[in-house]
């Protein structure tokens, strides 16, 4: 019997069923691509803008890469993507409408979101969605307000 | 004996210890998105142009180091999730070498950069710069002190198929680490 049997309680026991591993060697090959012609890029005879442009789109799909592929959240509930970009769907709160928007938007997304939470007790799972969907919300708009 | 249960990996299952780790990412996110505005606006005002000030080969160099630390940490994951410790032993402590040579070669630069005259407080430059490298170096300083938590415990035997969460969290927190390295490259050195 092993040692350190996982229980319903253990929290840091790995789950049973391990999520689809993709190959992790093609996806660095395509990091170093993208790296590779982020390079090139900017020596290439195009206008700023275009240059711009072109190393942003290549930063977020590298970006994407990481987190979709070695972050595993392609294969993980999707409210932890909904935290993770809750800050950046709130990055512009300098505008009231906007930030009232966006948290009508956490609301909709903490109900929708709040099947997948069945595993926890009732009381920490709200306060889990609230904290996780409104909170990073309200840091960014509070934060973006100090700065613009 | 009951048998032990635990959440299936599907779409409909949410680990609390996960949840908290992509919590505090999105904090993260935070934090860096105020820093890279702050570093833009201050950039832009100094009329400096980064290409001219800044060691780009040798950053490339540092790219390719952090990018290939995320696989290796990924791989070493996969192989105590295969149960396979003798690889993930050795995965881990590659990414802690990788790790380690990406910030020697950030103090490298840093040094290489004073010598030239630039320093947190010669320019508007110089602050947003250090402040924002420096922000990420210390997250990189962070996560190789827990790499090497990770890569002990790893060797008294406390990880294996089924206990590796820590581990997992801790990849977390690197390929975190590495995405905004990606940002920042493209930020700070290419545009």
């Amino acid at each position: 019997m092993p040692t350190h049997a996982p229980n319903e309680t253990d929290v840091t026991a790995a789950p049973a069923t391990a999520a689809p591993h993709p190959n992790y060697l093609y996806v660095y090959l395509s990091l170093v691509v993208l790296t590779a012609m982020e390079l090139a890029v900017i020596f290439m005879p195009i206008g700023r803008a275009g240059i711009i442009l072109i190393l942003t789109t290549f930063a977020l799909a590298k970006l994407a890469i990481v987190v979709m592929y070695y972050m595993h959240l392609k294969f993980e509930p999707r409210l932890y993507t909904w935290v993770f970009l809750a800050p950046a769907v709130c990055g512009d709160g300098r505008n009231r409408r906007v930030a009232l928007v966006t948290r009508l938007i956490c609301r909709v997304v903490a109900r929708r979101e709040a099947s997948s939470l069945r595993c926890l007790p009732g009381p920490q799972r709200t306060v889990l969605l609230r904290a996780s969907i409104l909170l990073p919300g309200s840091g960014i708009m509070i934060e973006y307000r100090a700065i613009g | 004996m009951v048998e032990a249960t635990v959440p299936a990996h599907s779409q409909e299952s949410v680990n609390t210890p996960k949840l908290g780790m992509w919590m505090f990412l999105a904090s993260e996110v935070m934090v860096f998105s105020v820093l890279i505005a702050m570093f833009l606006l201050f950039r832009f005002r100094s009329g400096v142009v980064p290409s001219e000030v800044l060691n780009i080969p040798l950053t490339a160099i540092n790219t390719f180091i952090l990018l290939t630390s995320s696989m290796t940490v990924v791989q070493g994951l996969s192989a105590i999730q295969r149960g396979d410790q003798r690889k993930f032993r050795l995965w881990m402590i590659l990414s802690l070498l990788l790790g380690t040579f990406f910030i020697s070669a950030q103090i490298m630069e840093y040094r290489e950069l004073i010598h030239g005259g630039l320093t947190i407080s010669s320019s508007l430059f110089g602050t947003a710069f250090f402040t924002l490298t420096g922000f990420h170096g210390a997250h990189v300083i962070i996560g190789l002190c827990w790499l090497l938590a990770i890569i002990i415990q790893g060797l008294r035997g406390r990880f294996d198929a089924r206990r590796n969460m820590p581990v997992e969290i801790f990849g977390l927190y690197w390929h975190f680490v590495d995405i905004v390295w990606i940002l920042l490259f493209v930020i700070v050195y290419l545009i």
